[in-house]
C-alpha cells in the first residue's frame, strides 16, 4: 500500500533533512546573534518549530501518505495535550492573581476601611470578584462612618461585618494575622511541610525548633524570613546545608502574620515563652537592618 | 506472520502502526503536561541558578542538530530496508544509534554541568521541572536506542527483508516522535528564555 508512495526515492528525505538543519541554524542565529527581538522573535521561533514539527510528522513519519485514521488519533492526542496545557495554565494564573490580590495591607486605622478590606478578602477567598459597586462607593461618601444604624440596614452591606468593626475599633493596635498567616504559610509548606516537620536532611523543621529560636532571640525569626539563611545549621541533631530564600518581597503584614502563624501552630505554643505576636512594625524594624543571608547565619542564636 | 494470524488483529499489517500512533498520542499528553508544568512554574523560582545562568545555546543547538540528523538516518534506514539494501539499512541504523547516544552524552554532560553550578532536582522550581521534563525525554531517547540496538542485532540473527518493514517502521515512528518532542522543548524551554 503505502510502499509505493515511497518508492519515489530518498530525495525528499534529504531535502527535508537539509531544511531541518537550516531552520535549526536560523533559530540558533535568532538567539545567538539577536537577529530579532521581542514578540516577533517569539512568533518566528514558534512558527519555525511548528514547521519542523510538521515536516517530521508528515514526511519522516509519513503521515501525509498514510491512513487518515492515524493522523486522527495523533491530532486528538495533540489537542488533548494542548487543552490540558491551557487548563493548567489558566488554573495557575487565576490562582496567582488571587494570591497577589489577597495580600493587601491590613489597615486598622479606620474601622470602615478595615471592614471593606475584609469583605474583599472574603470575596477573593470564594474566588468571586464583584465589581466595586457605585452604591458602595457613594455610601462611603454620603454617610458618616459612625452612622452604624443605617449601615446595618443597608442591603449591599448585609454581611456580618459590623461585629468585626467594633473589635477593630476596640484595640487599634491589634493585628489580625490568623487568616493571613495561614494563607501566607502556603509559601513555606512546600519545603517545611504543612505539619511543620520539614524534610529530614533537606528542609529543617519549624515545629519546636522555631519556638526555641523565638525564646532565644526575638528578632532572629524575622531576620531569617526577611533576609533568608544560607550555610550549615544543626537542628535537633541533624545537619542542614540548604538555602532559605529571602522572603523580603512579602509585605511586613504577611511576614509578621506567617511567623505568628507558625509560632502558634503544632507543638510550638507549648514551648514558646510569653508569646507576643509580631506586628508589621516589628518586621519593618528588622527590614531596616539590611542583612545578608550569611549575616543571618552569624546572628543565629 | 504470527501477528496477522489472530482474528482480532485482522490481516492488516498496519495494526502495529495503529497501536504505535495511539501510544504516541497518549505520550503527547504526557509531554504536554510536563511542558505545561515547566511553563506554569517558569520564572517562579525563588533562588538561582536560573535558566539564563546555566543554559548553553550553542551546545544545545548542536545536540538538537544531532537528534534531527538521527531522524534523517532513521528514515533512510527504513528506506533501505524497503528497497532491500540490507547493508545500507544496518549502517543507517547504526548511525541512528550512534547519534542517539551522542545526544544522550550531551545530556549527561549538560546535567552534570548544571549540577556543578548548583542546579539540582530539589534546588528550585526550575530545577525540578526542567530535570523531570528533559530527563523524561532522555529516557525516551535511551529506550529508542536500546530498541534499535535490538533490531540491529536481530537483523544479524535472522536476516531482515523488506517484509519485516513494519518492525522497523514502528520503531522509527517512536524515534521521530522523540525528535519532535525535542523540537518543542528546544524552542519552548531553551530558545524563548533568551528573548
Amino acid at each position: 500500500m503505502s510502499h509505493n508512495n515511497h518508492k519515489g526515492g530518498a530525495g525528499i528525505y534529504i531535502i527535508t533533512a537539509i531544511a531541518l538543519g537550516i531552520i535549526t541554524y536560523i533559530e540558533f542565529g535568532l538567539i545567538q546573534y539577536n537577529w530579532m527581538e521581542g514578540s516577533s522573535a517569539i512568533l518566528t521561533l514558534v512558527a519555525l518549530s511548528v514547521v519542523k514539527f510538521l515536516a517530521v510528522i508528515s514526511i519522516f513519519m509519513h503521515l501525509k501518505d498514510d491512513n487518515k485514521t492515524l493522523s486522527g488519533f495523533f491530532t486528538a492526542g495533540l489537542l488533548f495535550a494542548f487543552a490540558t496545557f491551557i487548563a493548567v495554565s489558566f488554573l495557575f494564573n487565576v490562582n496567582s492573581t488571587k494570591n497577589r490580590m489577597a495580600a493587601p495591607e491590613i489597615k486598622t486605622t479606620s474601622s470602615h476601611e478595615a471592614s471593606t478590606e475584609n469583605s474583599e478578602l472574603l470575596v477573593e477567598a470564594v474566588g468571586f470578584n464583584f465589581p466595586s459597586g457605585p452604591e458602595n462607593q457613594s455610601y462611603q461618601i454620603e454617610k458618616p462612618l459612625d452612622d452604624k444604624k443605617d449601615y446595618s440596614f443597608s442591603l449591599d452591606n448585609a454581611v456580618p461585618e459590623p461585629v468585626k468593626n467594633e473589635a477593630a475599633v476596640g484595640s487599634s493596635q491589634s493585628f489580625d494575622w490568623q487568616e493571613l498567616g495561614q494563607k501566607t504559610y502556603n509559601n513555606c509548606s512546600s519545603c517545611h511541610q504543612a505539619n511543620g516537620n520539614g524534610i529530614p536532611g533537606a528542609f529543617p523543621p519549624l515545629n519546636k525548633n522555631m519556638a526555641l529560636k523565638y525564646n532565644a532571640d526575638k528578632d532572629y525569626l524575622l531576620k531569617a524570613v526577611v533576609f533568608g539563611l544560607t550555610g550549615e545549621i544543626e537542628v535537633d541533631g541533624s545537619k542542614y546545608n540548604g538555602a532559605m530564600p529571602a522572603w523580603g518581597y512579602l509585605s511586613d503584614e504577611e511576614i509578621a502574620a506567617v511567623v505568628n502563624h507558625a509560632l502558634s501552630s503544632w507543638d510550638n505554643p507549648s514551648i514558646v515563652e510569653d508569646f507576643k505576636a509580631y506586628t508589621p512594625t516589628d518586621v519593618a524594624k528588622v527590614r531596616s537592618l539590611e542583612l545578608s543571608s550569611a549575616d543571618t547565619l552569624d546572628q543565629r542564636p | 506472520m504470527s501477528l496477522t494470524s489472530h482474528g482480532y488483529r485482522s490481516s492488516n499489517m498496519k495494526d502495529p502502526k495503529l497501536m504505535m500512533w495511539i501510544f504516541l498520542a497518549s505520550d503527547c499528553m504526557f509531554f504536554g503536561s510536563l511542558i505545561g508544568t515547566y511553563l506554569v512554574y517558569r520564572g517562579r523560582s525563588l533562588m538561582g541558578p536560573y535558566p539564563q545562568d546555566v543554559f548553553n545555546i550553542p551546545l544545545t543547538t548542536i545536540s538538537t542538530f544531532v537528534l534531527l540528523m538521527s531522524s534523517f538516518l532513521m528514515v533512510m534506514a527504513l528506506y533501505y530496508l524497503r528497497t532491500n539494501k540490507i547493508q545500507s539499512f544496518r549502517l543507517a541504523t547504526f548511525g541512528v544509534i550512534a547519534f542517539g547516544s551522542i545526544f544522550l552524552g550531551f545530556q549527561v554532560f549538560e546535567f552534570s554541568h548544571f549540577a556543578e553550578q548548583g542546579l539540582t532536582l530539589q534546588r528550585n522550581l526550575f530545577g525540578s521541572t526542567f530535570y523531570v521534563l528533559t530527563g523524561t525525554h532522555g529516557i525516551h531517547v535511551a529506550i529508542g536506542v536500546l530498541w534499535l540496538v535490538s533490531l540491529l542485532i536481530a537483523s544479524y540473527i535472522r536476516p531482515m527483508t523488506s517484509k519485516d518493514e513494519v518492525y522497523l517502521d514502528v520503531a522509527a515512528l517512536y524515534w521521530h516522535f522523540v525528535d519532535i518532542v525535542w523540537i518543542v522543548i528546544f524552542t519552548v524551554v531553551y530558545l524563548i528564555e533568551f528573548i
